[in-house]
């Protein structure tokens, strides 16, 4: 447990640094309030409206395929890297795998999930 | 490694097959018309996979999938293979059941009996899992799959509202669970069963590690989660309730088996059989016969209060759950004949409860919602579907445990076992809740015939279907077989828990 110690000293300097910095500028600091100062601020222009659209829900579903067929992509990668090594058997085992895929795609497609109308 | 070494899984191979073929059947026929065949392209698919299984049965244990040390991910032994029986006869049943009432209830799709097939797929992983990585791949292969079934019907509320609370609540169980692996990863440095049975077993600095424990403990709440033990039941009932009612039966039971049957994997490989007093055992003990008193108290408590007679039997397996953790106490003190009294069990809990929501399944109303779920709402249905009626009489006198049924010998196998590991006071509880049970089990018959019917009486809109009544028979036969001639499987289930070494 003691390795965690020093992680705890750095912890406390440094919020001590901070909360010593926070506090001398509030305290020393020149200060001179206008309305327009009080208003949130971040960048750019003032909203002109609001700015929680609503999106469609197709994304959702275009989204979600988007995953999961991306995922299963990752599996290629380390397949391909140790390829030789596997042999005829890895070779069946990704065509099996792919096959479940396209299978997949197939169900997909023709479901009409990728119909965006 | 060859393919003939995947031979053993090859039952699960055939569902997945068989699910990604109805996965297909569904879109190229675009006609309702011409869909009606997918039940009969999964009760195919199981019964050729039960057929394999059979053939299978007697093979010697296989060991696949070979890791670091030569040890096994997956290990399809006489126990692994029991359970999937046990899982695919509940995936046929509850294949059966269905057709009429989608027929009744307007909706017929084809992605059902994939799904189904899928989830049982997760589950015969789960139970031959020798490695809780492998287990979790499992047990998020059958959540998934049967969490899309609760939502099934999309336009009814409390099915949506059924699904999402499950699906909260499951994550909530994976996320228990995972962390428990992490946990016990971090300080076995393995997560296989054989790895973690040592740790437990010469590892004595490790047993002082509070956060095995930690970690062991959650692994145990993600498992309450999904058997519904108390007090993690909560989703039970308003899941059970808004689900398809084929549906619900098929929760109740597949889920439940495959989780129960994997944690028994888990105390008598991972634990080494005997989780004695001096491996640190003792508070184990305690925890699980904690969990089998409050789950039989707490469920059949609730259960009496029931309105709706879904609900009643959503509460009444969170109280057999209570029954099965009683069985997992003796096993954790090394009494193996509990563990076959399990399987036993799970068997009749299988066809009873499969069978109890059939008859709902057929009973069922289109219109009406929970108003049409309630006691009083069968009045006199004994005497207007007398065949029906006869076999819900058959079911909820077995799930009271009353003999000559399956569900009789479930408990007394069960409890006989606890008694000679030394739990008299547990069974005395187990009792107390099954003599609770009579009474609200015998209501439902009190319902159906013995009730006047108001006069215009209520008209149930049932669906006559074959394949719901070849199912019924399926469950009424094998409560029946189970009740009169329960020793072959009772002699199984010894195999299977021999083969476990």
């Amino acid at each position: 447990m003691h390795s965690y110690g020093t992680l705890l000293i750095l912890l406390i300097i440094a919020l001590g640094i901070a909360g010593l910095l926070h506090t001398l500028g509030t305290v020393l600091g020149p200060k001179a309030r206008n309305p327009l100062k009080d208003q949130p601020f971040e960048c750019g222009q003032i909203a002109k409206r609001p700015l929680r659209q609503r999106i469609s829900v197709k994304f959702y579903v275009v989204a979600l395929l988007f995953i999961l067929f991306d995922m299963e992509v990752v599996f290629l990668y380390p397949w391909a890297v140790v390829f030789k090594d596997l042999g005829w058997l890895g070779f069946w085992s990704m065509i099996t795998f792919t096959s479940v895929l396209v299978l997949g795609l197939v169900y997909v497609w023709k479901k009409g999930a990728l119909d965006w109308e | 490694m060859s393919v003939n070494e995947l031979l053993p899984l090859l039952p699960a191979g055939v569902l997945v097959v068989f699910g990604l073929l109805l996965l297909l059947y569904e879109v190229f026929s675009n006609q309702s018309e011409q869909r009606r065949y997918s039940a009969h392209l999964a009760v195919l698919g199981f019964a050729i996979a039960l057929t394999v299984v059979a053939f299978q049965l007697r093979d010697p244990t296989a060991s696949l999938f070979l890791g670091p040390g030569g040890l096994a991910s997956l290990v399809v032994d006489a126990f692994a293979r029991v359970a999937f029986i046990l899982l695919m006869v509940a995936g046929l049943v509850a294949c059966l059941l269905s057709p009429g009432y989608a027929k009744n209830a307007g909706h017929s799709l084809g992605e059902y009996y994939g799904l189904l097939m899928f989830s049982v797929a997760g589950m015969m992983i789960m139970v031959s899992a020798a490695d809780l990585a492998t287990f979790f791949v499992g047990l998020e292969t059958m959540s998934v799959a049967v969490y899309a079934l609760t939502a099934l019907r999309r336009r009814d509320v409390r099915s949506t509202e059924a699904a999402l609370k499950y699906f909260l609540m499951g994550a909530f169980a994976t996320a228990f669970f995972l962390f428990g692996l992490a946990l016990v990863f971090g300080t076995v440095g393995s997560l296989h069963l054989t790895h973690l049975a040592e740790a437990m077993s010469t590892g004595t600095t490790l047993l002082r590690e509070p956060l095995l424990h930690v970690g062991l403990l959650l692994i145990l709440v993600g498992f309450a989660f999904k058997v519904a033990a108390f007090p993690f039941h909560m989703w039970a009932p308003d899941a059970y309730e808004g689900a398809p009612t084929p549906v619900t039966g098929f929760m109740a039971v597949a889920v439940k088996t495959a989780a129960f049957v994997s944690l028994l994997r888990l105390i008598v490989v991972g634990f080494d059989g005997a989780m004695s007093s001096q491996t640190g055992g003792a508070s184990w003990t305690v925890l699980l016969e904690a969990l089998s008193i409050s789950t039989i108290l707490v469920g059949n408590a609730l259960a009496l209060t029931q309105r709706s007679i879904k609900r009643m039997l959503a509460y009444s397996s969170v109280a057999h759950s209570g029954y099965v953790f009683i069985g997992l106490t003796a096993v954790a003190e090394g009494e193996a004949s509990a563990g076959a009294g399990i399987l036993f069990y799970l068997a009749a809990y299988t066809a009873m409860t499969l069978g109890a929501f059939g008859v709902l399944a057929y009973l069922e109303r289109r219109e009406g919602g929970s108003e049409a779920e309630r006691f009083g709402a069968y009045a006199g249905i004994g005497f207007r579907h007398p065949a029906a009626s006869a076999l819900m009489a058959l079911f909820v006198v077995s799930l009271a445990g009353l003999p000559p049924t399956g569900g009789f010998f479930g408990k007394l196998f069960v409890f006989s076992a606890a008694l000679r590991a030394g739990h008299t006071g547990l069974v005395l509880i187990g009792v107390l809740g099954s003599v609770i049970g009579v009474y609200y089990y015998l209501r439902v018959i009190v319902a159906f015939y013995m009730r006047d019917v108001p006069e215009p009486g209520p008209t149930p809109s049932a669906t006559p279907s074959a394949e719901l009544g070849f199912g019924l028979l399926i469950a009424a036969i094998l409560v029946v077989v189970l009740g009169v001639v329960p020793g072959p499987l009772i002699e199984l289930g010894r195999a299977a828990i021999a083969s476990l070494g």
